[in-house]
């Protein structure tokens, strides 16, 4: 009987731990289609998808970084930065798909330098390069473009920030698509174990024979990546590559991750949750919008979840200690 | 653990409903307006939601809605809450666009749906918009300049400290000051630094001005925040009085410092007029009724003589 | 007759459905040194925080000196004089030897300023009397562990303890250091204060103890006087089945050809000129004193980091190690001495702590994985749950057959071990040496690095000694007694 129920509270805790955020998530949209009629409709959802879509793509990234137990502060200036460098190649005459490949490899290329600044320099702590890093990149930004927006780009690349496939946004495909690349690259491959094993405890794992540095770099580079992942559909949707684009992003990133369950403290952390910490965000800023609540507001409540979220985590972290 | 969990979700949950409920206190069938604005982070957008608001009263069958992003930066923002208002079908739209060519697609969606959309303070180059609410601020930018070549009798440096780059407001003032400035013979335009219509960084670039140009004569600054930073870096070297500084909104700490002589003149908007206004043409946009193209609510130049006017 | 200092009658206490403590009662005479011991999960933890009032008994009552003392907390607890040395020290390394012992309670002057000078002349004079004079201005992080616990106990002293609670105090200190610890051990028993010792290693409760006390599964064994506990019975009590033969026999003399060779290797101030070899199917000990320099040689074989100069050859081979990925390639494993930070990745899965080495393929095969594991498990006997469980969730002694068994299903042949059984209970202990014995009789080399003499001697087929970076001898299996060790590696010549 006893064991019954402590069984029955067992599960019950997994359950929650595993699917929380997911289930916040849909308490929060049944809460918000009674409040307001426009909330539940299929327009309204794609506005949210894609409203979520850029931040989305940032936290993914923000993810195999916080999973090694780092941060990269630099998301928001590099989405700002690859933006205009796709702007700038466009309007130079590069064709779309250059200009894509050319935001995605600054966006990684950058990402890498962080993550060589942070092993090879043994800077103590991941928040000084990528601090430096969102520095760098918005000046230089702002630099290029003499802070003047360059707009007016060419259809066949606003398609992917604009354009639809089969009726669906394609922010959302390209959302889709990463999450499901992430998911497997995380729990699928020995690298991807590797960022956990890293979070869990780097000495351990460097003693097990993982290439701790050269692991930690490719974190950095796929956050960097998934920038210019971002700046791609944010100046496509924007039809302008503007210098101050994602000034603040970095925080909605990290904030996404955070609330999608995984830890501070490395080792966890899953893209359903991270997807899901996203999609809170922007249910929460959507909803307010309709109910005509006011950006201020947004803030207060977006940052009472996050404390909410990570209290929770650390509240998870004791009892997990005090366990055995 | 289970507790704490459902803690989570009461706070989100409590936050949205405590939200809703706010708003919701009464929904009957009315003209739904919905007003955005860059940010509502200053005294300038304040008045302008107040007199915005104040048209609403007038009429008891409009509910008027007034948003913005947290910063005027936050263009993306600012399109997401346009999106989901265009969502919701409202009546009429009143915005302030925080970019330009960032904002004309989610207009256009506005259009496909049938909402007229009114520009409010920074006119783009849309052709479809029902009309335009703001001033001409090329002319207040002349109304700038004008003054300064007066009171410095036509001879000397003069520099511009200006906000962000491509806000059409920013470089209509700019461009308006220029138009005086270039035909003066006398005068020596040293450049037009860039401050982000920031207070601290209008000190900075005040005082980087007056250490390379130490014979500099008068100075416009394209808001009152700037304007105040350089009063506040003219002040630290003793050379209040000795500087010309005019400024741009004439918000109360800038008609004050008029006022007591630390700052020269400040050309005046009337945002109370502009919030008026563009909710009135507004809904005359909602109720299909004729909208003027360009309503130019004037601008006005405080000076010493005339300030106490302007802090009622 | 004098009531006991300290009484705990029945206590039972729980935490969610599990039983820590089943009325268990214990009592301290006034100047005694009891010894706690009993396997990990035993009881001796909790029962220690239900006496210093950090944890609250469910059930049962606490006396001091015969009087009932209903509601214990911490802050009372320190004031009648009970004091807890833990584990993990709880100093401030930035701060001074005296402002680390008088932390809170600074000698006040007038104007309620601290009284510097008086706090470094009390400072001194407690540890003159524990007989350690150290200087009370240097900062405690650049003290030794034994002279930090050193100031944790004159920080007991200062508030008038008259009950010390040491947790495994021994647990991080070299022999020299145990010693010393010991002589405070005595300086505090007759100075009246008595002492409640938490240990694992039975030997010093014969050096140091008055009377002992078994705690096992929650429940008190017995209480006797140390005079009337061999250890087989002693033993016996722990692990509740007769006393096994700890150390296994050794096998044949190895003679085949050395796997690991080493010349001249050296690390700028960690060790200089080492040079041995191992044989395959050979036990070597490596001795000495803490700091000699024992564990950094291990870490350098393992490339992490490499030493600077010296050369290696595996197989009769030169060969380079710049990082523990070339080390685990060429079949070399490191038990690291601190499985906490070095060898577990505490919140993965058992299973992930297993293949981690030994699959680094591209695409990760999670049934195989899997099932490999669970095989390891059985044969090894770690006790889990599951495998599917976070590898913290298992007692010390699992973890450590975790971070062993890894190299296992790595097929490693040269097996680096520091301190294989620090912290593990006395059933698990002989279950390392079991597996360690064996894993020579299969033909691997070992190194094996341990603070307990006594576990050198009874494993290793020769044993070479440290001193200060140095090998300063090396003794063959019939010749190694404790003295001989002892003088190689306090420098004296063999």
């Amino acid at each position: 009987m006893n064991s019954e129920a402590s069984w029955l509270a067992r599960t019950l805790s997994g359950v929650l731990r595993r699917f929380g955020p997911l289930l916040a998530l849909l308490l929060m949209c049944a809460a918000l289609a009674l409040l307001s009629e426009h909330f539940l409709t299929v327009d309204n959802l794609l506005n949210v998808f894609r409203q979520s879509a850029v931040n989305a793509l940032l936290a993914l990234g923000q993810l195999t970084v916080i999973i090694t137990a780092g941060i990269d502060l630099s998301v928001g200036s590099l989405l700002g930065l690859c933006c205009v460098l796709a702007a700038m190649a466009l309007k130079a005459g590069v064709p779309s798909a250059a200009a894509i490949l050319i935001a995605l490899g600054a966006g990684a290329a950058l990402g890498a330098l962080n993550g060589i600044l942070f092993t090879k320099l043994r800077l103590p702590h991941p928040f000084i390069p990528t601090l430096g890093m969102m520095n760098v990149a918005r000046g230089l930004a702002l630099v290029l473009t003499g802070g003047f927006p360059i707009s007016e780009l060419p259809s066949s690349f606003r398609y992917w920030g604009a354009g639809t496939l089969a009726g669906v946004p394609m922010p959302v495909v390209v959302v889709l698509v990463f999450c499901l690349l992430f998911h497997l690259f995380l729990t699928r491959t020995t690298p991807g174990r590797d960022l956990y094993a890293i979070g869990g405890n780097r000495q351990a794992a460097l003693l097990c024979g993982v290439p701790v540095d050269r692991r930690l770099i490719l974190a950095y580079a796929l956050s960097g990546l998934m920038a210019g992942a971002g700046a791609v559909i944010l100046a496509g949707r924007m039809n302008s590559g503007f210098p101050l684009a994602g000034v603040g992003a970095e925080l909605d990133s990290i904030a996404a991750v955070i609330i999608g369950g995984a830890s501070f403290f490395g080792g966890v952390g899953t893209v359903l949750g991270t997807l899901v910490g996203a999609l809170i965000m922007g249910v929460l800023r959507n909803g307010l919008n309709l109910l005509d609540v006011s950006a201020y507001w947004q803030t207060v409540v977006i940052g009472a979840v996050i404390v909410a979220a990570v209290w929770v985590d650390v509240v998870r972290q004791r009892a997990a200690q005090r366990s055995p | 653990m289970l507790s704490s969990r459902s803690v989570v979700l009461a706070v989100s949950l409590l936050s949205v409903i405590l939200a809703a409920g706010c708003s919701r206190a009464n929904r009957t069938k009315k003209l739904d307006i919905v007003l955005v604005t860059k940010a509502l982070d200053s005294e300038f957008w304040q008045r302008l939601k107040s007199g915005a608001e104040q048209a609403a009263r007038e009429d008891p069958e409009v509910r008027l809605a007034v948003l913005a992003p947290e910063r005027e930066i936050n263009i993306d923002q600012q399109v997401a809450i346009l999106e989901d208002q265009i969502l919701k079908r409202v009546a009429a739209l009143a915005v302030a666009p925080a970019g330009v060519a960032e904002i004309i697609p989610v207009l256009e969606k506005a259009r496909a749906a049938r909402i007229p959309v009114l520009i409010v303070d920074t006119d783009i180059p849309w052709p479809h918009r029902a009309g335009f609410v703001g001033i001409d601020n090329r002319l207040g930018g002349r109304m700038a300049a004008e003054f300064i070549l007066r009171a410095i009798g036509g001879r000397g440096k003069v520099a511009v400290i200006r906000g962000v780059l491509g806000v059409a407001t920013q470089e209509d003032r700019l461009a308006g000051f220029l138009d005086v400035v270039s035909k003066a013979p006398g005068v020596r335009f040293v450049g037009a630094q860039p401050a982000n219509s920031e207070r601290p960084l209008g000190m900075t670039v005040m005082e980087n001005l007056l250490t390379r140009h130490p014979d500099l004569r008068a100075v416009f600054a394209t808001n009152d925040q700037m304007a105040l930073g350089a009063m506040e870096a003219i002040a630290a070297r003793n050379l209040t009085g000795r500087i010309v500084l005019v400024g741009f909104d004439a918000g109360r700490e800038a008609v004050r410092a008029v006022m007591e002589g630390r700052m020269d003149a400040v050309v005046a908007q009337f945002p109370e007029r502009i919030g008026r206004r563009a909710v009135q043409e507004a809904i005359k946009a909602a109720r299909g009724l004729p909208v003027e193209r360009f309503v130019d609510i004037g601008t006005g130049l405080v000076t010493r003589e005339n300030a106490h006017e302007f802090l009622r | 007759m004098t009531p006991p200092l300290l009484e705990m009658r029945e206590i039972s206490k729980s935490f969610g459905g599990a039983r820590a403590l089943d009325g268990v009662s214990f009592e301290v005479l006034p100047g005694e040194v009891h010894a706690l011991v009993g396997e990990n999960g035993a009881g001796k933890s909790t029962l220690m925080n239900i006496a210093s009032g950090v944890l609250r008994p469910d059930a049962g009552r606490i006396l001091w000196e015969g009087r009932a003392l209903p509601d214990l907390d911490p802050r009372r607890a320190q004031q009648l004089g009970i004091a807890f040395v833990h584990q993990e020290l709880a100093l401030v390394p930035q701060l001074s030897v005296a402002e680390n012992i008088f932390l809170g309670r600074h000698p006040l002057a007038e104007l309620r300023l601290v009284d510097w000078p008086k706090m470094r002349e009390r400072a001194h004079q407690l540890l003159a009397e524990l007989g350690r004079p150290l200087e009370p201005d240097l900062p405690v992080g650049r003290l030794s562990v034994g002279e930090q616990q050193l100031v944790e106990i004159a920080r007991a002293l200062a508030f008038q303890a008259r009950l010390v609670i040491m947790d495994e105090p021994t647990a991080a200190l070299s022999e020299h250091e145990v010693s010393r610890l010991f002589q405070v051990i005595a300086r505090l028993r007759q100075r009246g204060v008595s002492v409640v010792y938490i240990t694992h290693r039975l030997r010093e409760i014969y050096q140091t103890a008055d009377r002992v006390t078994v705690l096992r599964d929650g429940r008190r064994v017995v209480s006797a006087p140390v005079s009337e506990m061999p250890p087989d019975l002693l033993i016996r009590h722990i692990v509740g089945r007769p006393a096994q033969e700890q150390f296994p026999p050794p096998g044949p003399p190895p003679s085949g050809p050395p796997v690991l060779r080493v010349r001249a290797l050296s690390s700028r101030k960690r060790f200089q000129d080492v040079s041995f070899h191992v044989r395959a199917g050979e036990i070597l000990g490596l001795a000495g004193l803490v700091g000699a320099g024992r564990t950094e040689l291990l870490e350098a074989l393992f490339g992490a980091p490499p030493a600077e100069a010296g050369q290696i050859w595996v197989d009769d081979r030169p060969v380079r190690i710049r990082c523990p990925l070339d080390a685990i390639r060429l079949g070399i494993a490191l038990v690291p001495d601190d499985r906490k930070s070095k060898g577990l990745i505490p919140g993965a899965p058992v299973f992930w702590n297993l293949v981690l080495p030994s699959y680094r393929r591209f695409l990760l095969r999670p049934s195989e994985e899997l099932a490999r594991s669970q095989a390891l498990m059985q044969e090894l006997r770690i006790r889990a749950p599951g495998a599917r469980l976070p590898v913290a969730s298992l007692s010390g002694g699992n973890q450590q057959k975790v971070v062993l068994a890894r190299w296992l299903l790595a097929q490693a042949r040269v097996f680096l071990m520091d301190e294989p059984t620090r912290g593990i209970d006395v059933g698990a202990k002989a279950e390392v040496y079991q597996l360690i014995r064996r894993l020579a009789a299969r033909g691997a080399a070992v190194v094996l690095v341990s603070s307990e003499l006594e576990e050198v001697l009874g494993l290793a087929d020769r044993i070479l000694v440290m001193h200060r970076g140095r090998v300063t001898g090396e003794l063959p299996r019939g010749e190694a007694t404790e003295e001989a060790v002892m003088r190689l590696a306090t420098g004296g010549a063999a």
